[in-house]
């Protein structure tokens, strides 16, 4: 088989400051940048994003020998009824499925398409030649799920994240509070019940009760359903904790490296995590990393940050207070978690995600 | 990590240490713990009332249609129409209470 015209992209959503999102443009410059026609065609086209992606109905179908896809998988979609329909030569590229059983109660809907994505990645399975996932977690699961051949490709990073000045407005106010005293937490995804941030705001409470009532939390990142949200406001508010605790929604990306030049610690005590691009942002940023042992997490952190055996808020609290006031403590995280992040740069993953195309292209002869 | 920093495995075993302390000197007590939780919990029930009104008000509506048709005679329409904005008068009550608190 000679080498394809395009490698096209089929993804079920894409939005902004999203990183599936980020990782599938970045792919797209890649593949642009080996010599092939490349675009992006979405079921849903967030805001934002028009006229960078094509609707999935305008997928052209050119057969196996002129065209590959990629499927970006991380929900359940009737895109994947049209990636498996396609002619197509098949790679999935696989970010994971959040468990149904952590978001169904929160949002019914979601956990049908997470139920949903599961049952379809089993049916792409046999239909693809190859799979990616940005983890060995994820390599495991494709694994398991019947897919004959996996690769490690890291998420690639948006760079903006990890490059972008900080907000100087932004900087200045997180800066001026520090005047009053207290830490800053910080954890960064989507406000979503299965990245736990009611259980950071836990170890926050008991982080005042044990040491410092002056203590600062910022939760960033776009809320997945307003029940969540709201059970999440409510909370803040029913532990008095509405000052010390500031949810900003999803921030441009000078505003976010605001809030990592600010912060003293990244905690995260989310329940699933399929790579978290945020702790690799937070270790580029020298923040130290906090993070229970769970899903990808051990592989993301590595010894680049403190991992804890489990996210019970009394021990949060407690390696947090260890990491910012044993002597050398915070700064040894930060250089260990800058060498962790050299493992995620940009380059390292693009070098990963070429390899794997070119392997792709030598199997196919 | 260079040698002689604190390394994450003994900066794991002080917090660990550090968190036992915690608990037996009393300074984060289990009833401190225990309202943490209950209090989650209530947030959480009370956030997830409101949808769930909603979808059983969606679900009555949808109910109500398949046992009284549209082509059912007049006077049941305007009773099933009637039934239909009683189901949305409460679930607009229920949520400017809600907004209320």
């Amino acid at each position: 088989m000679t080498s394809p015209e395009r490698i096209d992209q089929v993804i079920p959503a894409i939005v902004e400051h999203d990183g599936v999102s980020n990782h599938t443009f970045a792919a797209q410059r890649l593949l642009v940048e080996m010599g092939f026609e490349s675009e992006i065609f979405a079921r849903i086209v967030g805001p934002g994003c028009a006229g960078r992606v094509r609707p999935i109905d305008e997928l052209p179908d050119l057969g196996e020998k002129r065209q590959w896809l990629l499927y970006q998988s991380s929900i359940g979609s009737p895109a994947a009824e049209v990636f498996a329909r396609h002619s197509g030569r098949k790679l999935i590229d696989y970010h994971n499925i959040t468990p149904a059983e952590l978001v169904e109660r929160w949002i019914p809907p979601l956990g049908e398409e997470a139920r949903l994505g599961r049952r379809q990645l089993a049916e792409l399975a046999p239909l693809v030649v190859a799979g990616f996932a940005d983890s060995a977690y994820n390599a495991t699961e494709l694994g398991h799920a019947g897919v004959a051949r996996t690769r490690v490709v890291p998420v690639l990073v948006e760079t903006a994240n990890v490059e972008a000045a900080p907000d100087p407005e932004v900087l200045a106010r997180l800066v001026a509070a520090k005047g009053g005293g207290g830490s800053d937490w910080l954890f960064v995804g989507q406000l979503a019940p299965h990245k736990a941030q009611h259980d950071v705001v836990k170890a926050l409470a008991c982080y005042r009760a044990a040491y410092d009532p002056a203590v600062r939390l910022h939760l960033v990142g776009r809320e997945m359903g307003s029940a969540y949200r709201d059970a999440l406001q409510r909370y803040v508010a029913s532990l008095g904790l509405a000052a010390a605790v500031d949810l900003p929604g999803s921030v441009p990306a000078a505003v976010l490296a605001a809030y990592y030049a600010a912060a003293d610690v990244f905690v995260c005590c989310s329940d699933h995590e399929g790579f978290c691009a945020p702790v690799v942002e937070a270790m580029h940023r020298r923040v130290p990393v906090v993070a229970n042992d769970v899903a990808a997490l051990p592989e993301t952190v590595g010894e680049g940050g403190l991992l804890l055996d489990g996210k019970d808020p009394v021990l949060v609290a407690a390696a947090v207070h260890e990491v910012l006031t044993t002597p050398g403590a915070r700064e040894a995280l930060v250089e260990a978690g800058q060498s962790q992040a050299a493992r995620y740069s940009l380059e390292a993953a693009r070098a990963a995600f070429r390899d794997g195309i070119r392997e792709e292209l030598a199997v196919a002869g | 990590m260079a040698s002689g920093s604190p390394s994450p495995a003994g900066l794991r075993a002080a917090a660990a240490a550090e968190a036992r302390r915690l608990r037996s000197s009393g300074t984060v007590t289990e009833a401190f713990e225990r309202d943490l939780d209950a209090r989650f919990e209530e947030a959480a029930v009370r956030a997830l009332r409101v949808p769930a009104l909603a979808e059983r008000s969606a679900r009555l509506r949808r109910a109500a249609k398949r046992v009284v048709p549209d082509k059912a005679r007049p006077p049941l329409r305007r009773l099933v129409r009637l039934g239909d904005q009683i189901v949305r008068e409460v679930f607009a009550l229920a949520e400017s209470r809600r907004r209320r608190t």
